[in-house]
């Protein structure tokens, strides 16, 4: 079931799969108090080359590396984006970094989305908490070939309005008419005049046409069960309903074995699966 | 592939001229056990000892590793780091030869792994065909692991008064043709490894009550077998079995800083499925929780889900996961539980 990456560095004799290339933190924006967001050049403005939905692995040395979602849509050149949340030893040191300093990037790595399974058709993408960081790569790459897509519809769930990422951008989702957003939080907050309630509340308030239509869903492991659901009950098939699922993807290159899920590895075969090859992988969930 | 023929007390002749070829790991035993490592003089030959505590991975995937050396105040200076010593594994069983082309084949896979694969083009392996199984333990009969075909430089199996070798390399070949202890295989010669063959079916007694080619079906339909949750409320979760397994090849990456902070190297070092943090995310997440998922995990990468994408059982029968094992969980009884027969 595993497929051949196309490596951009290592695999040949005399050079390592585990060397990072040279990058550079071109701007950050501390967005909530534990999520900070980078913008990354690659040495010598070189175009990461990744597709909506894939990661990178992130290196400091001495610190360690990580596997991290890509943030911004292809369509962007010349840099990309990622947003941390400052949960461990690795993000922490990551968050104390600022424009100027230097990184290593292996990748991009997985599949990413099968934009061919998302073209001419209606797109439905349901975030919850980080999950719009790595959803923001297909919205926007959505947004600029805005053409070839139809209807536009994108629910984001947070804990509380604090959690709230992308800010700036939101209010422009919000404004476009070719955009449904919909947002919720968790709980009540005074001054909040939105939706109260975990995700799955919004799906109550618009409808879809199952037959064209094709979901994005990325959030926390327990959300996944019951958005699924949702999504079942409107009707949309196995595989139109695609999840992308966080593991600990060590090496991004398929043999650590940290990210295996069953027969799969997250890192090659994924992250990203349809419902429908989810099915034969009891351990997704 | 060439056959020859070799004097046991030429067997000397070879060991030494292996040791001129590169660093050579054989056989010594201490307190009662095997293991492999660095030695001089053939004290073991090679034949008939009970398996190694640690398989010969170690000489191919390391313990630790390092992957490249960085420092902090220049990048141009961060440098991978490739073993190419020369070196000579001598003594290894046809199991474990089954487990290094395993790895070779994982490591060439997908996305080849120029530290591993630089490391395996570096070395040499001296095999010996076994004659009686180490223990009760072993299984090579059932998975098709007691005899090799491919993978070595040398296999030698005793055939009474000398050894019949088969020369498995070009590099092997050379050394064979400048010692002229070897001698051309007669036809008698060869009658005699398959009399020897023959002769050792009854000794290696089948143990597994399900055929191999089936195994992964079996596993296949295991999901919900109680042995699973049974066996997982025994299982400590140490990961011995991990740590002793000659195809186990999980591993992590990690950062060593020198002292001084100025720069250190990354290091790869040997993992296991069968610990808890194995799966773990930053945030906590850990998606493997129960010891019983971490077994039916392993034994499915073994016996379904690796054995079905390569065509070949991912374990090779050696049995050292059972001996490794405080609470005497072993792929014998595995196996034979899920087909209902004991």
């Amino acid at each position: 079931m595993a497929k051949t990456v196309e490596i951009k560095h290592g695999a040949a004799d005399g050079r390592s799969l585990f060397m990072p290339m040279k990058a550079r933190i071109v701007r950050t924006a501390q967005f909530t108090a534990l999520e900070k967001f980078f913008e990354i050049e690659l040495d010598g403005g070189k175009d990461l080359g990744h597709k909506p939905g894939q990661f990178v692995e992130v290196s400091i040395f001495g610190v360690g590396e990580a596997p991290i979602s890509i943030s911004s849509s292809p369509t962007k050149k010349g840099s990309f984006d990622i947003c941390a949340r400052n949960v461990g030893s690795f993000t922490g040191v990551l968050h104390g970094l600022n424009a100027g300093a230097t990184l290593g990037i292996r990748g991009p790595f997985g599949n990413g989305f099968d934009i061919d399974k998302f073209l001419g058709k209606d797109v439905l993408f349901v975030g919850g908490g980080l999950g719009i960081i790595p959803l923001r790569s297909l919205i926007n790459y959505v947004i600029d070939n805005r053409k070839k897509f139809g209807r536009v519809v994108i629910l984001y769930g947070t804990k509380s309005s604090k959690d709230i990422l992308f800010k700036d951008e939101i209010a422009q989702w919000e404004k476009d008419a070719g955009i449904e957003f919909l947002m919720t939080i968790d709980k009540y907050e005074d001054g909040w005049a939105g939706n109260v309630g975990v995700i799955t509340t919004l799906f109550k308030k618009f409808e879809v046409d199952p037959h064209k239509t094709a979901a994005a869903v990325v959030g926390p492991p327990i959300m996944y069960k019951y958005v699924l659901a949702e999504l079942l009950m409107k009707k949309l098939s196995e595989d139109s309903i695609f999840f992308s699922l966080e593991r600990r993807m060590k090496c991004g290159v398929g043999k650590c074995g940290h990210c295996q899920i069953n027969q799969v590895y997250c890192c090659l075969d994924g992250p990203v699966f349809s419902y429908k090859q989810l099915r034969f992988l009891p351990e997704w969930m | 592939m060439m056959k020859k023929v070799l004097q046991k007390r030429d067997l000397v002749k070879l060991f030494d001229t292996m040791k001129a070829a590169g660093k050579l790991y054989g056989l010594a035993s201490e307190d009662g056990r095997y293991l492999f490592k660095e030695v001089n003089d053939l004290l073991e030959p090679g034949c008939d000892y009970w398996q190694t505590i640690l398989p010969p991975k170690k000489y191919f995937l390391p313990q630790i590793e390092t992957l490249l050396s960085y420092r902090k105040d220049g990048w141009d200076a961060n440098q991978p780091a490739f073993d190419r010593t020369k070196f000579v594994v001598w003594g290894i069983r046809p199991c474990d030869i089954h487990a290094v082309n395993l790895l070779d084949r994982i490591f060439e896979a997908d996305n080849p792994d120029s530290h591993y694969l630089t490391r395996r083009k570096n070395a040499m392996i001296v095999g010996f065909t076994c004659q009686t199984p180490c223990d009760e333990r072993a299984f090579c009969a059932d998975i098709g692991t007691l005899d090799v075909k491919t993978g070595f430089d040398f296999l030698l199996t005793d055939i009474g008064d000398r050894y019949l070798v088969m020369v498995g390399t070009e590099a092997a070949e050379k050394i064979e043709q400048k010692l002229p202890a070897f001698a051309d295989a007669a036809p008698a010669d060869e009658k005699k490894l398959g009399d020897v063959a023959a002769a050792r079916v009854k000794a290696f007694a089948k143990r597994l009550k399900t055929a191999v080619e089936e195994l992964p079906l079996l596993f296949k339909g295991s999901a919900n077998n109680p042995l699973w949750e049974a066996e997982g409320k025994r299982c400590l979760g140490c990961g011995s079995c991990n740590l002793v397994c000659p195809t186990c090849y999980c591993f992590d990456v990690q950062d060593k800083n020198e002292v001084n902070l100025a720069g250190g190297e990354r290091v790869r070092k040997w993992d296991g499925c069968m610990l808890k943090d194995f799966t773990r995310v930053a945030g906590g997440e850990v998606f493997r929780h129960s010891k019983a998922g971490r077994l039916k995990h392993r034994w499915h990468r073994k016996f379904d889900y690796l054995m079905t994408k390569w065509g070949q059982s991912n374990c090779v029968g050696c049995g050292r996961c059972g001996r490794a094992c405080l609470v005497n969980i072993n792929p014998i009884d595995i196996v034979n539980g899920l087909a209902g027969k004991s």
